[in-house]
């Protein structure tokens, strides 16, 4: 079967290794002292060289951050590889467009009447709360910067919840910024190259999110499970007052996602009797799967109407961090 | 490579198969159907390595590892090391590979792909503390049962190609 096809045999190609090296003439010849793997020396030590490069790669990798400029360099070649492999779903999406523009555009004015009149009450809201907020003695709470991003790629590793976004440095993100969907927190910043940006998400089974539960301002730690539709609360005592549909929100402990971002909502709360803590599932609240358009939330967002062109980072409108 | 001897197809075979190693699945498929993503880019050096040995180079190969590292967010010189072993070994065996037929050519494969998925386990393992997982024999297997398929497509290619 493999001698089908053309220019099978052997004696078309020239000999890759000419010097040194032993064909496969000798092996018919039944020479029995022939190794297995035979190498040269210069293969012998390309391999070592290259293995040891590795190695040090990697022990670098994991012990320290020197590396990032390293795959932030790399990741410039390695854009043109997602954008290949997306190309089907953008060429769907062009002809999605194109097909139901007029019925699109109809829908989303709608919802952009919608959503104005809800953000003339968040204005209200915002300017009565902080008023309440002084009179507490706290700080203001400030509106952060968002940026529009759109979903290039998932990282293929079904254990790791890693999406691949198309903005990077050249746009202002920055490794730690908080990542929000439509609908609730979708993740944080992992690794910002030039022109694209890794997010980790928060059902990934490394990741743990600070939580409150919206009802009673119960802090709790969310982690993930490496299951889109699952995230677990750590250590839930059995007495917490925590039960099924509580909303969970970000409770901005920790310094890494501004407070208030809806996370899930508690599904399950079980009470084994045999078990040490409570066991919490909460469903998240954003399409972490199918979610093709993320915001970006910049940390270090400026108070409350500060003149730092955040119209032009910010198509999308300011989004509310708090 | 020479482009103008058709080197430029195991450029954009090699290419084409990172671009299959990150294409997401088309939204509704069950969580499942992810660990069975074949070894795309294993499967297409053990291609050359079979039909044009002389066409993979030690330090290309290590090198377009790097890529595939960030391309998939695994540690660098992760998949570098995991494509020389598997060049080594193929370019001191290759004659062996080409006059085995094409079911043997696969059960070589999926040993192949086996053992460097379990030695970059090990290493991710150790580096990162991250539990070892056993979702590569699926796909490795998936890998062999496809090559029986793609390598005449693929042998097909080269000849048009001209790649000698």
């Amino acid at each position: 079967m493999s001698s089908r096809g053309p220019q099978r045999a052997p004696d078309d190609l020239p000999n890759p290794f000419p010097a040194g090296r032993r064909g496969f003439d000798d092996l018919s010849a039944g020479d029995a002292s022939k190794a297995l793997f035979r190498s040269d020396s210069t293969t012998l030590y390309t391999t070592l060289t290259l293995a040891a490069a590795s190695a040090l790669l990697i022990a670098i990798e994991a012990n320290t951050r020197f590396l990032d400029p390293v795959r932030s360099a790399v990741a410039i070649l390695a854009d043109p590889v997602y954008y290949v492999a997306e190309t089907p779903y953008l060429l769907g999406n062009f002809v999605d467009d194109l097909s139901n523009s007029a019925l699109k555009v109809e829908r989303l004015e709608h919802r952009v009447l919608e959503l104005s009149l809800v953000a003339q009450q968040a204005v209200a809201t915002r300017t009565e709360n902080n008023r309440l907020r002084e009179l507490l003695g706290s700080r203001p709470q400030v509106s952060g910067q968002v940026l529009v991003t759109e979903l290039i790629g998932v990282v293929p590793d079904p254990g790791k919840h890693r999406v691949r976004i198309d903005k990077g440095t050249a746009d202002g993100v920055s490794v730690g910024a908080s990542v929000v969907d439509s609908q609730g927190l979708f993740g944080q910043v992992v690794e910002a190259s030039r022109a694209s940006s890794i997010v980790l998400l928060i059902t990934d089974p490394t990741h743990a999110t600070p939580i409150e539960v919206s009802r009673n301002n119960l802090r709790l730690i969310a982690t993930g499970l490496g299951r889109y539709d699952w995230l677990e609360l750590e250590a839930v005592p059995f007495s917490a007052d925590i039960r099924r549909g509580d909303l969970v929100v970000s409770s901005g402990l920790g310094d890494r996602f501004p407070r208030g971002y809806p996370v899930g909502e508690v599904t399950e709360v079980e009470k084994l009797p045999t078990a040490r803590f409570a066991t919490v599932r909460v469903r998240p609240s954003a399409a972490l799967n199918r979610s093709r358009h993320v915001l970006v939330v910049f940390p270090d967002a400026a108070p409350d109407g500060a003149p730092d062109g955040a119209a032009d980072r910010a198509p999308g409108g300011a989004g509310e961090a708090g | 490579m020479n482009p103008l001897r058709g080197g430029w197809l195991v450029g954009v075979t090699f290419f084409a198969a990172a671009a299959l190693a990150v294409a997401h699945l088309p939204a509704g498929l069950p969580d499942w159907v992810a660990w069975l993503r074949p070894a795309w880019v294993p499967l297409v050096l053990f291609f050359w390595l079979v039909e044009r040995p002389h066409r993979i180079g030690l330090i290309s190969v290590w090198a377009f590892g790097l890529l595939l590292d960030v391309v998939r967010s695994e540690p660098l010189g992760l998949n570098g090391f995991a494509l020389v072993v598997m060049a080594v070994l193929g370019l001191s065996t290759y004659e062996r590979l080409r006059m085995i037929n094409v079911f043997q050519q696969a059960a070589t494969l999926l040993l192949l792909v086996l053992a460097t998925e379990l030695a970059k386990g090990i290493v991710v393992s150790l580096a990162q503390g991250a539990p070892l997982s056993g979702q590569f024999v699926a796909s490795a297997t998936v890998t062999a049962v496809l090559w029986p398929f793609l390598v005449g497509p693929l042998r097909w290619a080269t000849w048009r190609a001209g790649t000698a």
